[in-house]
Formats: C-alpha cells, sequence, structure tokens
C-alpha cells in the first residue's frame, strides 16, 4: 500500500506539466487537413533534462493514428510519425532542435537553453492524415514516445550525423556520475531502453463535404 | 509532384497575390494558405534580406527593405522599413523596434515589448513548416502522407542506412552458460551506393566464460560480406565465414530475456553447439516488408560444454549440462522467408503480420551422442545422414481500438522427409514462452512426456530436446490499464515508465516424434494472465490440461511474443 501510495504520488504535478494536445481543424476543413499536434513541456521531467544537458540526445518520436468508430471493433485507418531530435552539441553549448521526417532532417534551431529548446518541441506540428469525406464518426489519436538516447544509439546519432549535419553529438560528462550512468546504461539496454510515453486522443468527428463536428 | 511545387513557388513570385489563389489544381490546398504564400513569396523574392539562424537588429540598426529569417530566433530592437518574416522562427520586438511593413511568422511566436511599432499587419501561424531550399529558393513541403508513414527502417534505428567506418567496434550477444559474454569486435564498414550497398564485419569473438584460455572455447570469429543491390527492393548476396556457438532452439524466449535469466537467475533455456564453417547466400526483399534467402553452406558441428560465467544468484550451483549433439561436417541449403507486416495501417489483413518460415535440407556423416544407455563408453561411428526439416513462426497481431490487442501467434516445426533430425534440429515445447503453464524440460508426475519427447529421463545428459515435431498455438489479448506508474518525484525509473497493460492467454501445443499430427486433445494447454509493465511483465499461469500442476508465477522480459 505504501508502495502504491508512492507510486501515485508526486504525479500529479507532471502529468499536468507535460502533455501532448491534439487540435482538430476547423469543421470546414476536416477533409482538407489533418490536426495540429503539439507536445508541451517534455523537457521539464528533471530526469531527462539531465541526461541531455549532460550530453546526451533524446529522441521523441510522434506517431498519429486515424481511427473510424465502429459497433465492435474500431478501425485504425491511417498512421504518420515523424521524429524530433534534440542534441547537444559540444561545439557551442546549444541544443540543436530536428525535425525529422521520412529520414530527412530539418534544424529547427539552436539555443543556449534547454527550455527555449523545449518550447521549439511545443511547437505544433500538422500531421498529413485526413481522413475520406464518407461521413464516419472518426477520431486522432496522438502518442509522443521520448527516450534518452543510449551509448548504442548515440553511436548510431553520431554515424548518422557525419555526413550533412556536422558536428556530431559531443557532449561533456559528468566524471562524477559516470559509473552510475554506465551501470543504469547496461540496466536500460537489458530492459529495452528508457523511455516514456504519453497519448492523447481527439473528440470524435464526423467528416463529410460539409464536416460537422460530433460530441 | 516537388516539380508542380517548385512551379507553384515561381508562379507565386512573379504574381503576389494571386497565385494564392490560382495554384494548380491537383496541389494540395496550402496550409494556412495565404499567410504561408505570402511569407514564401517574401523569402524568395530577389531583394529580400535573408538570413538563417539567429538574427538581431539593434537599437542604432535600420535595414531597408524585406528581411526574412529561417530558423531564427529573430531580435528586432531597431527598424525594418519592409516586412519581416520569420519562419519555424521567434520573434522578440524590443521597445523601441519598429516594422514598417507587416511582420508574418510561420512556426513560431510573437513577444512584444509595449511601445513596439508594426505598421502593417501582424500575422503568425504556429505550426512548423517544413520546407526544402533549392538552388536558393525557400520550397514548403507538400506534406505528402508517403514520407511521413511508419518506416520499418526508422523502427530499427535513428539511422537510415548511410555509409560509416568503425575500425574497431564492438557488440556482444547474449549471455549464456556456455560462453558468458561473447563480445565480437573488429572492423566494420557499410557503404551506401547509387545502387544499393556493401557490409563488410570482420569480427573476432571472445567468450568470456571460464575458464578463458587462447583455444577455441574462449575464441572465434565471424566474417560477413553483404551485398544489396536496390534500395527498397532487389537483390541480397552475401558470404560468411564463422566460428560460432549457437542455440539448438532460440524460439521460446528472446535473446535478452534469456540472457537475463542466466546472468540473475543462474537459468538458461536453450541448448548449444559449435558451427564451424562457410555459407554463401542468394536472396530477394521487397522493402523492409519481405525477404526470401536461400543459404547454401558446409560447417563442422560439435559439442560445446557449459562452463563457469558469472552469475548474480546461486553461483555455486552447477549449471544444467549442455546436451551432447552430432558431431560431423554437413553441407547445408536453407530457404528463409521472413514477412513484417506489423507497420502496415492501410491494408488491414495484410498488415500486422510477422511470420518468420525456413526449410533445411542437410546432409553429412554425423555422429550421433552416445545413447542414454547402458552406460559404460560406447564409440559411435559416423553416419551418413539427410534430412528435410520445416519450421514456422507465425504472429499477428490486430489491434481492435487503441492499445486494445488480439494477438495469435502459431509456432509448428519438424521432420518433413529423410533420416531422424540431429540433436541440433530438435524440438521441445514447456516453460517460458512455450505453454507456460508446466516447467521447463518438467514433465508432471504420471503424465506422457509430451514436452521433450523422453529427454528429461535422467539417462540423457543435460535433458535435451528429442522431439521430431511439435505444435503451438498462443493467444493473447491485452489492454492499457489507466494509470501511470511513477515513482516519488519525476525521475525515470527503468522498467516503469511505460503505461501498463493488463494480459489474458492462453496456449496449446505439444511435441511428438514422427507421424501424423496426434489428436488435439493430447495437447496440453496453459490460462494465463498477468500486467505487462512494459519493459517486463509479471503473469500466472495455469496448466488446465494437469489439474495437479501447481501455478506458475513468471517474469518476463519484454512481451510475450
Amino acid at each position: 500500500m505504501i508502495t502504491a501510495a508512492l507510486l501515485l504520488a508526486g504525479s500529479t504535478a507532471m502529468a499536468r506539466a507535460q502533455s501532448i494536445e491534439i487540435q482538430l481543424p476547423a469543421a470546414a476543413r476536416l477533409t482538407d487537413e489533418g490536426p495540429l499536434v503539439s507536445a508541451r513541456g517534455i523537457f521539464s521531467d528533471r530526469y531527462l533534462s539531465e541526461l541531455v544537458r549532460n550530453g546526451f540526445p533524446a529522441r521523441l518520436r510522434f506517431r498519429v493514428e486515424l481511427w473510424a468508430e465502429a459497433r465492435f471493433v474500431d478501425a485504425l485507418q491511417r498512421a504518420v510519425e515523424w521524429e524530433v531530435l534534440v542534441r547537444p552539441r559540444g561545439s557551442d553549448d546549444r541544443y540543436e532542435v530536428l525535425q525529422i521526417v521520412g529520414g530527412r532532417p530539418l534544424s529547427l534551431g539552436a539555443f543556449a537553453r534547454l527550455e527555449e529548446a523545449d518550447a521549439t518541441v511545443a511547437r505544433p506540428v500538422r500531421a498529413p492524415i485526413e481522413p475520406g469525406p464518407d461521413g464516419r464518426r472518426r477520431y486522432y489519436l496522438a502518442r509522443v514516445e521520448v527516450a534518452a538516447l543510449s551509448v548504442t544509439d548515440l553511436d548510431e546519432v553520431n554515424r548518422w550525423l557525419r555526413g550533412e549535419l556536422q558536428p556530431a553529438v559531443r557532449g561533456e560528462r559528468n566524471a562524477g556520475t559516470a559509473l552510475t550512468r554506465g551501470i543504469r546504461t547496461v540496466a536500460t539496454r537489458l530492459l529495452g531502453g528508457e523511455r516514456r510515453s504519453y497519448e492523447a486522443r481527439s473528440a470524435g468527428f464526423r467528416a463529410s463535404s460539409r464536416t460537422t463536428p460530433s460530441p | 509532384m516537388h516539380v508542380v511545387f517548385r512551379l507553384v513557388a515561381l508562379l507565386l513570385t512573379c504574381t503576389t497575390g494571386i497565385a494564392a489563389q490560382e495554384r494548380p489544381a491537383d496541389a494540395r490546398p496550402a496550409r494556412g494558405s495565404s499567410t504561408l504564400w505570402s511569407a514564401v513569396n517574401l523569402y524568395n523574392a530577389s531583394a529580400t534580406t535573408r538570413a538563417t539562424g539567429a538574427y538581431r537588429i539593434e537599437s542604432s540598426q535600420r535595414v531597408a527593405g524585406d528581411v526574412a529569417v529561417l530558423v531564427g530566433p529573430v531580435v528586432i530592437a531597431g527598424e525594418v522599413s519592409g516586412t519581416l518574416v520569420a519562419i519555424n522562427a521567434t520573434v522578440e520586438l524590443a521597445a523601441s523596434a519598429v516594422i514598417r511593413g507587416d511582420l508574418l511568422i510561420l512556426g513560431g511566436t510573437l513577444t512584444r515589448a509595449e511601445g513596439a511599432v508594426v505598421g502593417g499587419e501582424i500575422r503568425a501561424q504556429s505550426e512548423v513548416l517544413r520546407y526544402e531550399i533549392e538552388e536558393g529558393r525557400l520550397v514548403p513541403d507538400e506534406g505528402r502522407w508517403s514520407d511521413w508513414r511508419p518506416s520499418r527502417m526508422r523502427e530499427r534505428s535513428v539511422a537510415p542506412a548511410k555509409s560509416y567506418t568503425d575500425l574497431l567496434h564492438f557488440s556482444a550477444g547474449s549471455y549464456n552458460r556456455v560462453e558468458g559474454l561473447p563480445i565480437s569486435l573488429g572492423p566494420r564498414l557499410r557503404r551506401t551506393t547509387a545502387w544499393g550497398r556493401v557490409d563488410l564485419d570482420a569480427f573476432g569473438v571472445v567468450r568470456t566464460a571460464g575458464p578463458v584460455a587462447w583455444e577455441r572455447g574462449t575464441l572465434g570469429h565471424d566474417a560477413q560480406l553483404a551485398v544489396r543491390l536496390g534500395r527498397d527492393a532487389g537483390l541480397t548476396l552475401g558470404v560468411q565465414a564463422f566460428d560460432l556457438i549457437a542455440p539448438v532452439e532460440a524460439w521460446q524466449v528472446s535473446d535478452q530475456e534469456n540472457g537475463l535469466g542466466t546472468f540473475v537467475a543462474h537459468r538458461d533455456l536453450r541448448d548449444y553447439y559449435g558451427r564451424h564453417g562457410m555459407a554463401g547466400s542468394i536472396g530477394g526483399r521487397i522493402g523492409e516488408e519481405v525477404a526470401l534467402d536461400l543459404i547454401v553452406g558446409s560447417e563442422r558441428w560439435g559439442n560445446v560444454a557449459a562452463r563457469d560465467p558469472i552469475t548474480v544468484n546461486r553461483a555455486r550451483e552447477p549449471w544444467r549440462p549442455n546436451p551432447l549433439m552430432h558431431r560431423g561436417v554437413v553441407d547445408l541449403t536453407t530457404l528463409r522467408l521472413k514477412i513484417d507486416t506489423r507497420e502496415r495501417v492501410k491494408a488491414p489483413w495484410l498488415g500486422g503480420w510477422y511470420v518468420q518460415g525456413e526449410i533445411e535440407s542437410g546432409r553429412g556423416d554425423l555422429t550421433a551422442p552416445p545413447p542414454p544407455w547402458p552406460t559404460i563408453q560406447v564409440i559411435v561411428p559416423p553416419t551418413p545422414t539427410r534430412y528435410q526439416r520445416a519450421f514456422l513462426d507465425a504472429r499477428r497481431r490486430t489491434r481492435l481500438s487503441p492499445g486494445t490487442e488480439l494477438s495469435v501467434r502459431i509456432v509448428a516445426g519438424g521432420w518433413i522427409g529423410g533420416d531422424a533430425l540431429p540433436m541440433q534440429r530438435r524440438l521441445s515445447i514447456g516453460g517460458p514462452g512455450a505453454v507456460e503453464g508446466y516447467d521447463f524440460r518438467r514433465v508432471p508426475t504420471g503424465e506422457d512426456d509430451v514436452f521433450t519427447c523422453g529427454g528429461v529421463t535422467d539417462e540423457w545428459y543435460g535433458r535435451p530436446a528429442l522431439c521430431e515435431r511439435m505444435a503451438l498455438a498462443q493467444v493473447e489479448l491485452r489492454q492499457p490499464i489507466g494509470f501511470k506508474w511513477k515513482l516519488a518525484g519525476d525521475d525515470w525509473r527503468i522498467g516503469v515508465n511505460d503505461r501498463p497493460s493488463w494480459v489474458l492467454f492462453a496456449d496449446a501445443g505439444r511435441g511428438w516424434e514422427q507421424g501424423q499430427l496426434p489428436p488435439l486433445s493430447s495437447f496440453r494447454t496453459t490460462l494465463g494472465a498477468g500486467i505487462d509493465f512494459g519493459s517486463f511483465g509479471l503473469y500466472a499461469a495455469k496448466a488446465v490440461s494437469s489439474g495437479s500442476e501447481p501455478m506458475n508465477l513468471l517474469l518476463r522480459v519484454g512481451r510475450r511474443f
């Protein structure tokens, strides 16, 4: 019981701080535009922000799904994905934010403070996942999986960035916590990675030639 | 479509104001239309002052004409005589800032001090603009779904197939009682070309299980050359030279799970044998979803003994002996199929599959392990052996609603022709990953051994798998539980960061020697339930076809299948 209380205690504040939000287009444009999706306050998480400040990149993998409601089993109709990578640049002490779609990176800027990078991560993205105008009741599901990249991933990131996106990830490490980090890294690799996810579901809507949101 | 958009951008440049209404009919409606196209036009106009990155105008400065900034941030304390465009940038206007024209912001926000002057209109669109710079011109991305759709390639790694050279690459295999931690080290390189890619690995293998010595128990090698013709679809060619230790059956639990079980719980659920030889392969693939390979090789099989790797628990207890295997040189021809459409969304019936199938033909002179009786030493001569074997592991995940999944798995395999299978190709069920209500390599008292087909008797060294055939069906239903696990504070905790799900499952299976499929009533069945915390799960499984068998509690790492 004490454990359960501990598990649930202290979560309320952070639960409010980090979230993913879906904003539906105007009713008249439901068939023309996908939803706006934004992840807010991701780096207000102390552990994640410490990792990034210590030189580990963070990866946010966004996935937005379009579901059609049915009587028994809802149908997944479409999905889109993109990634946002926040990588500390040791060369100029800045945090670069990259948005990656289909393997193509787009720099959203390099910032002196992690809070500025966090605000950039929170900029809304229009997910190109529009429903057909058939009048079915649908909803969007958005999920962002936040992962602090581990040593192996760093290696991958380095190779990947070696081409067009120099300088590669090089962060200053705190020697005092190196052992702890090493043990945690090993455990992390064994258990499948440090990651956290946030999810949101939009209100239901019907998209047709004259669209109307439905409650 | 890129051509269309380039054309559109060009037209817009020439005919500002009307182009937004005169885009070609097949182009997507512009996002945030007028603001977006006004900003793009202005950026591409020849007279505009362009900048990328941090941009600042001091209070004493005055910039004539229009200004367009990519990425930013933009800080204005002085004067802009024309319009200011900020793309994917925040804009901060100091009290002394003066912008005579409009202020257009795409993918950013505005902070405006009292006193800042904007002579024209302020238009802001918060969503990020994806674009490319082509020959100095800004071209907005079309936002095609095909660019954004989920990709297995991206699922596996941050890195797409880029070229690299690592002169000394380290990697480790699964921890086990024969090798300890097998560490591979050596050079590797990848070259990505217009026609495909080339991968070359030349690894030495060092095994950490004691006693460590300069001999084949400690050292091995694994060298591969693979050529892939075609980017998304095409041919693959490969050659491999190896001296490795391989598991007999690897389908029940994952490498990660078995490694952890060995290291932490002193419990290795696999048997092993030595492979030393060469192989060549030719195959074809369609994207990352379908791969078909024909592998031809010759290798020497040998016995390997359990050694003494480090474990966290029960370190002084002996390991389960590694069973004796067939020895000798065998020529293998293998046809291997892999289908993975789990990321496919548009075709619900074709999507959600994960299938691994294999047909293998082997021939060689093999020496069988000595029979368990009599106990005196028996010299068994090599025997010409030819066999054919098939194996199928097919899984299907169906998402019933967000988070709710119904998963089904069929595993079947075994002898399909020729002589009896060598020990390296025998099968078993029971234990984690396969009819979990029953223990690993143990038969309930008084029951037929449908789990190992006779291997669990004390006479057999190491309780080997002896079945020539097996079949297993697993069904699982899962749904997220409506709360998040968080320990006090906001620290992440390994294993409990994901949203937990409850899981209900049922397994049914058995092994048998050559012959037809036994009656379904002879299959052993299990019902179970548990909670999957994301990185690991806790489950209770009860054998329902054997009433006296006690309930098993299991800790599984990752998903059950």
